[in-house]
């Protein structure tokens, strides 16, 4: 079955190196053209900002998972999920218009005497919706991290004198680390490649990578190109998500954990 | 979890059925801990709850919230023979992959439980590929062979891509029901004169099948949801639903993409609430 | 015992769902379109929304009502790389596209078919709307206009191409369709400084450095039905639109005005992807069109302009508004593409521009 995937990606790397003869053309031209790299490090800035968006909501989040009743967990649980079966395309679509001019982000900020918040076609607009896409591949792994981190240490901590807050930074927040590097990694991974969010929300001149892919190949079909952009993109992906893994925030972890369902 | 037992650090994660240790409180969970909760889990579901009202507005344009409400664009979808054909083919498509991937996933899982050593960790790497490997990447590398392969737009073209997607999804929820699953049983089952097969179906296979379920529901989403794929090889003979929500967003003025939206919402939680509610009610039994 | 029930159960659904799949495939692989009865499905590309029904209802009912058994298939966006990726992958599966008709004189023969029509009375049509893949089917303007919200006194509104591009004069959110053929490049000279008898061959670095001005202020969509949604939820003040999306938009409610200063017009032709399915079919319906009642049909349905100089119309009054040929309604001039120019150097234009674009 994985030939399904194998065999394209085996083409497409052939093409790059031999079309239209035998060399590393397409991929030093990825250097050269001038737009590529432009694209490439607007893209990587768009991730990194989504990275830290979803650290900052998702680290207090999974943090107050662990410290809440069963029930109130599997309701934070049940937020986290609801993203994962609200079809893609749909939440796209209820991000534009949550964003657009005269929509409901606009007029708020309007309420309070700030106008024209158009995020809409916007790096800004693209990476408020694709921190709410992302936010479950932090919580998750984070959640599961956290809760083995034993409360009984800073129970200890507390006991010999150290205010809540010291002990939480001193032994509760280097304890989590390892859950904030692995998950951090896997978002900026996901957000590199994504392709429906800056489709539907940004525009064609601030275009991130994953757009110039498709463009490459539906509308300059310049199929040898394209091929050799995938690669590179395909391999940073795989390398972040191979240190994610050994970091411990495994994604299989995470497809069991989202496949449980719960 | 179960894939990476190398794992060094300790886990507990809930297990189903399990009650968590409830720890005892260090302090008090601050106020504003709990507010900035609330809003994340706001967040978190706003376009869910976005999407839902806007398919009963009455106006012709994405103003939210609506002024007016009305039934028209469920209307537009139910009458209008390019939707109902889009929902159809998603559904063969999804119902196709959710059954092949179940089988193709649970008959990996299965080899790979009981082989271990580099080659099965590299199989197993090749079948988890596309749940990490960029949708855009796979869909132009897919496109460009499925042009040579004249299989645009064809149904076994959908079949054999969705198919690689929601495998690994199969493959990770039977994996870990596995896990829990003691060899030992299909040994005393063969002892008692069962033959393997026979072992197979009525010992292991009842023992893993929430697994199985949970990753067959799982194949099936993933599939009904898809689109970046799915927007390289559709041709105008074979769209599927989230194809033609996304032309319907970004090409038309076509409001009818809220209830599609919502269909789509409430399909996929009817789909993952099922074997939910049957455990459930199993369990009360 | 149950349990053995449920797997019969399972089990059953699994068969069941399979069957369905195979019964399902007829629909999806039938690329050929044709079946034993001799109906035959056409493929057809056009642009989606208010537009492509236009063409349903002005063209493909009659032509299926004359001629049973042919019916046809709708798809959109009309991008002519997906004609090249057809015909170069040898799986066209096409056989119509309405496409602009440099594109086809660029391609003549390559990727679009030499067109075969002899039932066409070419004394009905301006000559420079006939090449040998081209033959323009309608023509249209591209309409640059303002938002009457933002605007409300037509005094004080702005009134020429050059007021578009002046952001300091006339703050606010443009539009455009990133399509570079219909004459956004021609509008940027034109505001610099450029007179219509100069604009050929194009000065395409300073038309670009021109909307660099603009670039920050400027919303580019994607293709017409994206900048129509956009007019339609009040998104920019000035936008320039083809006139049947600028027509749609009025027929919305949405409040724009035409700026009637000089008007760039163009036209669009049917193609035949070379090797397309049902060419013969094809050439058929293209003949069909070009008659005097359908050319006026579509131009009444969706606000261009008939080719066919015998196409009696009556237009509506969002139509009326945005008829840059009818001298009544606009009180400027008009500026016709150079179709010439414009097949020699098409593909490249549209390279440069995609890399100013995406920079």
């Amino acid at each position: 079955m994985s030939v399904a995937v194998l065999a394209p990606l085996a083409m497409s790397l052939w093409r790059s190196l031999t079309d239209p003869s035998l060399g590393l053309t397409h991929y030093t031209d990825l250097f050269t053209d001038g737009i590529t790299l432009t694209i490439v490090s607007r893209t990587l800035m768009t991730s990194l900002i989504v990275t830290v968006g979803t650290v900052v909501l998702g680290y207090p989040y999974a943090y107050l998972m662990t410290r809440v009743s069963t029930t109130t967990r599997i309701l934070m649980l049940t937020a986290v999920l609801v993203p994962f079966w609200t079809s893609m395309t749909a939440r796209n679509f209820a991000w534009l218009i949550l964003v657009q001019r005269d929509g409901p982000v606009d007029k708020m900020f309007s309420a309070v005497g700030i106008d024209g918040v158009v995020l809409h076609g916007t790096v800004a607009g693209v990476a408020v919706a694709m921190i709410q896409v992302m936010l479950p591949f932090m919580v998750l792994p984070l959640y599961s991290h956290m809760a083995g981190i034993d409360r009984k240490l800073l129970l200890a901590a507390q006991a010999l004198g150290s205010t809540p807050i010291r002990a939480f930074r001193k032994i509760f927040l280097p304890l989590s680390v390892g859950g904030v590097v692995s998950g951090s990694i896997l978002v900026f991974a996901l957000s590199f490649g994504f392709y429906v969010t800056p489709a539907i929300l940004g525009s064609p001149q601030q275009s991130l990578v994953a757009q110039l892919l498709g463009q490459r190949t539906l509308q300059l079909l310049d199929f040898a190109a394209a091929g050799a952009l995938g690669i590179v993109v395909l391999l940073f992906t795989l390398a972040l998500v191979t240190v994610a893994n050994r970091m411990g925030g495994s994604v299989s972890a995470l497809g069991a954990s989202v496949a449980k369902g719960k | 979890m179960a894939t990476h037992t190398q794992n060094p650090a300790p886990r507990h994660t809930e297990e189903q059925g399990r009650p968590a240790r409830r720890q005892k409180p260090v302090d008090a969970v601050p106020l504003w801990l709990k507010a900035v909760g609330v809003l994340v889990a706001i967040y978190l579901i706003l376009p869910t709850l976005v999407v839902i009202p806007m398919s009963f507005s009455a106006g012709a344009t994405f103003q939210f919230p609506p002024q007016e409400w009305s039934l028209r664009w469920y209307e537009s979808f139910f009458t209008d023979e390019r939707w109902l054909r889009a929902l159809s083919n998603s559904l063969k498509v999804a119902v196709s992959v959710m059954v092949v991937a179940t089988l193709v996933g649970t008959a990996a899982a299965l080899g790979l439980s009981k082989s271990r050593g580099r080659w099965a960790e590299a199989v197993r790497s090749f079948l988890m590929l596309p749940l990490v490997a960029p949708g855009i990447v796979i869909a132009v590398v897919v496109y460009i062979a499925y042009l040579n392969w004249q299989m645009v737009g064809s149904f076994w073209g959908y079949l054999l891509i969705h198919t690689a997607m929601a495998l690994p999804f199969v493959l990770v929820s039977v994996t870990a029901s596995l896990s829990g699953f003691d060899a030992n049983l299909l040994r005393a089952a063969s002892s008692l004169g069962a033959n393997p097969l026979r072992a197979f179906w009525r010992v292991q296979l009842p023992l893993i099948l929430p697994g199985v379920l949970s990753g067959a529901v799982f194949a099936f989403v993933t599939s009904l949801d898809e689109v970046v794929v799915a927007l390289f090889i559709r041709s105008p003979l074979f769209e599927t639903l989230p194809v033609r929500m996304f032309n319907s967003v970004t090409i038309e003025i076509d409001p009818t993409v809220a209830a599609a939206s919502s269909i789509l919402v409430v399909l996929a939680t009817l789909f993952i609430l099922t074997p939910q509610l049957f455990r459930l009610v199993r369990r009360k039994k | 015992m149950k349990k053995s029930r449920t797997l019969t159960a399972v089990a059953g659904l699994a068969s069941a769902t399979l069957l369905l799949a195979a019964c399902g495939t007829g629909t999806g692989s039938g690329s050929d379109g044709g079946d034993a009865d001799g109906a035959t499905t056409m493929t057809y590309a056009s642009y989606g929304g208010t537009f492509e029904a236009g063409q349903v209802s002005a063209w493909q009912e009659p032509y299926t009502a004359e001629n049973p058994g042919i019916t046809f298939a709708n798809t959109s966006p009309s991008d002519t790389a997906m004609i090249k990726a057809q015909v170069e992958s040898g799986s066209v599966q096409w056989d119509l596209a309405d496409v602009n008709p440099f594109f086809a004189a660029d391609y003549c023969g390559e990727l679009v078919e030499p067109l075969e029509l002899p039932n066409v009375d070419t004394s009905q049509f301006d000559e420079a709307l006939i090449g040998e893949c081209y033959f323009g089917a309608y023509q249209f303007a591209l309409i640059v206009s303002y938002n009457t919200d933002k605007w409300p006194d037509p005094a004080t509104a702005p009134k020429t191409v050059a007021d578009f591009f002046d952001t300091e004069k006339f703050p606010g959110q443009r539009g455009v369709v990133n399509d570079v053929t219909n004459g956004m490049l021609e509008y940027a000279l034109m505001a610099d400084g450029v007179t219509p008898e100069e604009l050929y061959p194009l000065d395409v670095d300073r038309a670009l450095a021109k909307w660099d001005t603009i670039r920050d202020e400027t919303t580019f969509a994607a293709n017409n039905g994206a900048m129509l949604q956009l007019a339609t939820g009040n998104q920019v003040d000035m936008m320039m639109l083809v006139s049947a999306r600028t027509k749609a938009s009025l027929d919305e409610g949405a409040p724009f005005r035409p700026i009637w200063d000089q008007t760039m017009v163009t036209f669009h032709t049917l193609v035949v992807p070379k090797g397309a399915p049902n060419k013969e079919q094809a050439m058929d319906f293209i003949e069909f069109v070009l008659q005097p009642e359908q050319s006026a049909a579509f131009a009444e349905a969706a606000g261009v302009s008939p080719t066919n100089k015998e196409a009696v119309i009556e237009l509506d009054e969002t139509a009326t508004q945005v008829n840059a040929f009818d001298e009544k309604v606009n009180t400027g001039g008009v500026v016709t593409t150079d179709a010439e120019w414009w097949g020699e150097n098409v593909t490249d234009v549209a390279d440069r521009f995609n890399t100013w674009l995406n920079g």
